[in-house]
């Protein structure tokens, strides 16, 4: 079963990817909801998947993202936003993300887009 | 400061915008749900309080900083009773006491309807402007209205004299709610918005 | 007995100063602004400016003076005089100055409630007129009346309604 790791700091939000992934089999290992918490728990819970929000207290996505990635450069991170904005899609995949999907989304999209990162890293081993 | 040319783009930006976080929240709510901009207008700073009417009625506020090329305070007001049905919408707890302490996940509901919305809006201003403007996660307030907007216009009251309000209506299943999309960019932002105007054409 | 319609409520907005006698209310909604009383009580006569900022300094060219402190009390001072107040009758009261937006700072430092309460009680010590009540402070807004008949400032906010001092 792969693990997920959702990262945003509304509980409403969190509550919705978790709504959506859990019905197709994948085990919410962990809940962040600041940036400083999400680089915490990616540490401690090794998650297969990332979703991750960008703007939150104590550290935005994009620095969570650069962290994470200091670290990880293969795990799978999905940027799930209402920021639909240039600037902050390319910051996001020159750090390297599975996928950016823009708030409010539908359930598809974001299973989808988590069943495709997992494929694509299990792919690779 | 403000020509006819410049409101009435902005006029049109906004509605475009409306339009978008018309959409995202149709999604968010799983039902038809509408925002329209009626008016866009400039306010003298000390007006702002009053321009809601009832300004001594309770209101929920949601605030956010937008940071960016485009710098300002952005904020959604609704009246206390748009707010609880908002929550019913979002199937939380209509009857949860909005008085004495709203819940986590109610408190959550408003602020990601609020995030959805401004950000509908900055994102649809920032991709004709080809700009980036982030709003910060919205600050959760409960007061009366013209407490709140003196305080928001309070930063702007040092450097200007005019406030920019969208004057905004939200529909959902035949039930109009009053709200108000308020936009403040600082002043330097107002220029460069004016700019990004008037070049785009 | 005076009717309602006898009595004539006057909102005070923003960096307004106004005067006026009894019956009549003033009235100011506030948040970090401070709501500033002035009134004689032998001549019923009695004036609200809604300080907005603490100080004028550093503003050039403004438009509306009075929303400053230093400038509003002394103008609502003279207005008092003008229209037939006397210096030893003036007395204050003040309410106002919430924080608000206690997540959000106007200014590194201090609340912009505290410098406006600041510099309004130093204006009312310059000029030598006692400050006779308060209700400042705290984290939410305020509604205030003040009432030429019997001098009350009446005082409602979403945590506490009726309150007069």
């Amino acid at each position: 079963m792969s693990t997920v790791l959702i990262v945003d700091d509304a509980l409403f939000m969190r509550k919705k990817v978790r709504d959506a992934l859990e019905p197709f089999g994948f085990k919410i290992i962990g809940e962040a909801q600041n940036g400083k918490d999400a680089v915490k728990k990616f540490e401690e819970l090794n998650p297969d998947v990332i979703t991750l929000d960008i703007v939150m207290p104590e550290m935005d996505g994009i620095e969570v993202l650069a962290k994470i990635r200091e670290k990880n450069k293969s795990i799978p991170i999905i940027m799930i936003t209402a920021i639909d904005q240039r600037e902050s899609m390319l910051k996001a995949m020159k750090l390297g993300i599975t996928d950016f999907i823009v708030k409010p989304f539908d359930n598809n999209r974001v299973v989808s887009a988590v069943q495709k990162a997992v494929q694509r890293t299990k792919g690779n081993i | 400061m403000f020509d006819d040319l410049f409101m009435s783009e902005l006029t049109i930006l906004a509605r475009h915008g409306a339009e978008n976080a018309s959409l995202a929240l149709s999604r968010l709510m799983q039902r038809k749900f509408l925002i329209t901009v009626n008016e866009v207008k400039t306010v003298p700073i000390q007006e702002v309080p009053e321009s809601l009417g009832e300004s001594d009625a309770i209101a929920i506020c949601l605030f956010t900083k937008v940071e960016g090329d485009i710098e300002g305070d952005a904020i959604l007001i609704l009246k206390e009773n748009d707010a609880l049905n908002l929550i019913e919408i979002l199937g939380g707890d209509k009857n949860v006491n909005i008085e004495e302490s709203i819940g986590e996940m109610e408190l959550s509901m408003l602020q990601e309807t609020a995030n959805i919305t401004i950000s509908s809006f900055m994102n649809t201003f920032m991709s004709y402007l080809n700009k980036s403007a982030i709003p910060s996660s919205p600050i959760y307030i409960r007061d009366l209205i013209g407490s709140i907007l003196s305080v928001i216009i309070m930063e702007s009251a040092e450097e200007s004299d005019n406030a920019l309000l969208f004057s905004t209506q939200f529909e959902c299943k035949n039930k109009e709610m009053e709200a108000m999309f308020i936009f403040l960019p600082s002043p330097s932002s107002l220029k460069k918005l004016k700019n990004g105007l008037t070049n785009a054409q | 007995m005076l009717s309602k319609k006898d009595v004539k409520i006057i909102k005070v907005l923003i960096g307004e100063v106004s005067l006026t006698r009894a019956p009549n209310l003033l009235q100011a909604i506030l948040g970090s602004c401070v709501g500033v009383c002035i009134y004689d009580e032998v001549e019923k006569l009695g004036g609200l400016a809604h300080v907005f900022l603490p100080s004028s300094d550093g503003h050039q060219s403004e438009k509306l003076p009075s929303k400053f402190a230093n400038i509003a009390i002394p103008m609502l001072r003279d207005a008092m005089i003008k229209h037939g107040g006397h210096q030893k009758n003036l007395k204050a009261k003040i309410a106002g100055g919430a924080n608000m937006f206690s997540k959000i700072t106007v200014k590194p430092g201090q609340h912009i409630g505290v410098l406006n309460l600041e510099a309004v009680k130093k204006a009312l010590y310059d000029l030598d007129i006692p400050i006779i009540s308060t209700d400042t402070g705290g984290n939410n807004g305020r509604k205030v009346e003040f009432e030429l008949n019997t001098f009350n400032l009446c005082i409602d906010s979403p945590v506490s309604k009726g309150k007069i001092i």
